[in-house]
């Protein structure tokens, strides 16, 4: 099926109007809108900021989508007089009539557009990502599937602090190893981490979207029976005792602040995979690692982050 | 290229869940489908999941089924999102204040309904924070604005 893909901008105070005129159209299921004042982060706690690039705009890009079914004309006509309307208020539209844009788009065109951005993907000697829809044609020559569904937690593979540490998973003894993974995501690195063969593995996050998302991907992945999944931080009671290994891919202020806690949750002699760090900023990580008790015994670098590797003195 | 940037006004390092898209949706409440605009929108912005949103969105708001609800959606850097629900918008409130099923077609000519001005302050009220107001004056002129172009009367 075809639709009209509509675009036009406006100054953004003149959206709204616009917008509720639209919605009285029967033919469209909704509007959307790009642009105006910039928008509050939503969870800086959770390590969420904003790029730099979205910066305040005076206007805001409209689009609505009709079905192809209405001729083009009549779909002018009736957004001329929507424009109208919503000018005979008093509102300026700007460069509405001038910057309108109609073309028509394939329905496939957005239905796999997403699916592009996600491909398997090889990671190290042994792993490979796999988006959930992947999974039934993926040649995995002999590496072994992390299946992830991405959707609305981070830690989909495509980043490369992610990706350092399913690096760093392979370089580290992990047979029969009990793990926490702090601030898991989507759990990736919690099931990747299963797979390589630990025999017990706690993923923890104090959001509880990911939480969710995690739980599914464990599902999915067959290792439930390995990967505890709870919603909380290391104080939680379901990280009680000592590990082999903990990993964490959280900001560098984060693995600052919770090193005391994390140090005392790795066995002496016991590993910590921390990421997140940009290479800049990785000294501050490294003292702190001394003072806790351990030894950088690996780094791994990929574009601007870095991964460290300590071991706790026995 | 990751590099210092401001978080609430101090200079913080790098984190790794860099917001690369902001999306805001006017889509009826309960009742979202990866049809348009939702489809278009997520696919876009090369987020995946579609479905998933579609569940969620409709869990959340599945106690507001007639209304139209404004949703922003966060993509970030992994194109993994997160999404936030708003008010509805000004126009929805508008009607519901008024008791009309629809705005006018002509405004202009045809009036349909009147709206207290106290009440419009009550849904400047209710907005501003979605409507990125400064003050609530502000949010009203935006609010006044909407009702005009429906053919709502205000009085005080």
């Amino acid at each position: 099926m075809q639709w009209w893909q509509v675009r036009w901008t406006v100054p953004w105070q003149s959206a709204e109007a616009l917008a509720g005129v639209l919605q009285e159209w029967p033919e469209i299921q909704g509007v959307a809108m790009e642009g105006g004042p910039r928008e509050a982060v939503k969870n800086p706690e959770f390590g969420e900021w904003m790029d730099e690039q979205l910066s305040d705009s005076e206007t805001t890009e409209m689009s609505i989508y009709v079905p192809e079914s209405m001729p083009e004309t009549e779909l002018r006509e009736r957004l001329g007089a929507a424009f109208n309307q919503v000018a005979s208020a008093g509102l300026d539209l700007g460069a509405a009539r001038e910057t309108l844009c109609l073309e028509l788009l394939d329905e496939s065109s957005w239905e796999n557009a997403w699916k592009d951005g996600f491909q398997p993907m090889p990671i190290g000697e042994r792993l490979m990502v796999v988006p959930k829809w992947w999974e039934d044609e993926v040649q995995l020559n002999g590496r072994i599937p992390v299946i992830l569904e991405p959707g609305m937690a981070f830690g989909t593979g495509t980043h490369a602090t992610t990706q350092l540490c399913l690096e760093a998973l392979q370089r580290v003894p992990l047979n029969g190893a009990s793990v926490i993974d702090v601030g898991c995501g989507t759990a990736v690195l919690a099931i990747a981490a299963a797979k390589l063969g630990a025999a017990r593995v706690l993923a923890i996050d104090i959001d509880p979207v990911a939480t969710a998302a995690a739980r599914g991907n464990v599902a999915d992945n067959n290792v439930a029976d390995v990967v505890q999944v709870e919603t909380g931080d290391l104080l939680s009671p379901a990280a009680a005792g000592q590990c082999d290994l903990l990993i964490a891919n959280i900001l560098r202020d984060i693995l600052l602040r919770m090193m005391p806690q994390a140090a005392q949750k790795v066995a002496p002699g016991g590993r910590i995979v921390l990421s997140g760090i940009v290479t800049s900023q990785e000294t501050p990580i490294r003292e702190s690692l001394r003072q806790h008790g351990f030894i950088v015994e690996d780094r791994l670098v990929r574009e601007d982050w870095v991964a460290l590797v300590g071991r706790r003195t026995p | 290229m990751p590099e210092i940037t401001t978080l609430r006004g101090r200079e913080v390092d790098v984190l790794p869940k860099k917001i690369i898209k902001v999306v805001k949706l006017q889509i009826p409440a309960g009742k979202a489908t990866p049809a348009p605009p939702v489809g278009p929108a997520l696919g876009q912005a090369q987020v995946g999941n579609i479905m998933g949103f579609c569940k969620e969105f409709n869990a959340r708001t599945a106690d507001q089924v007639g209304l139209v609800i404004p949703v922003v959606l966060y993509v970030y850097e992994d194109r993994s999102y997160t999404f936030d629900l708003k008010t509805p918008p000004a126009a929805v409130l508008l009607k519901k204040a008024a008791g009309i099923e629809s705005g006018s077609s002509e405004p202009n000519k045809k009036k349909v309904a009147t709206v207290k001005r106290a009440k419009v302050r009550e849904i400047a009220e209710q907005k501003m924070a979605d409507l990125n107001a400064a003050t609530v004056e502000a949010a009203m002129r935006m609010v006044e604005g909407t009702a005009r172009s429906m053919g709502i009367l205000i009085e005080d």
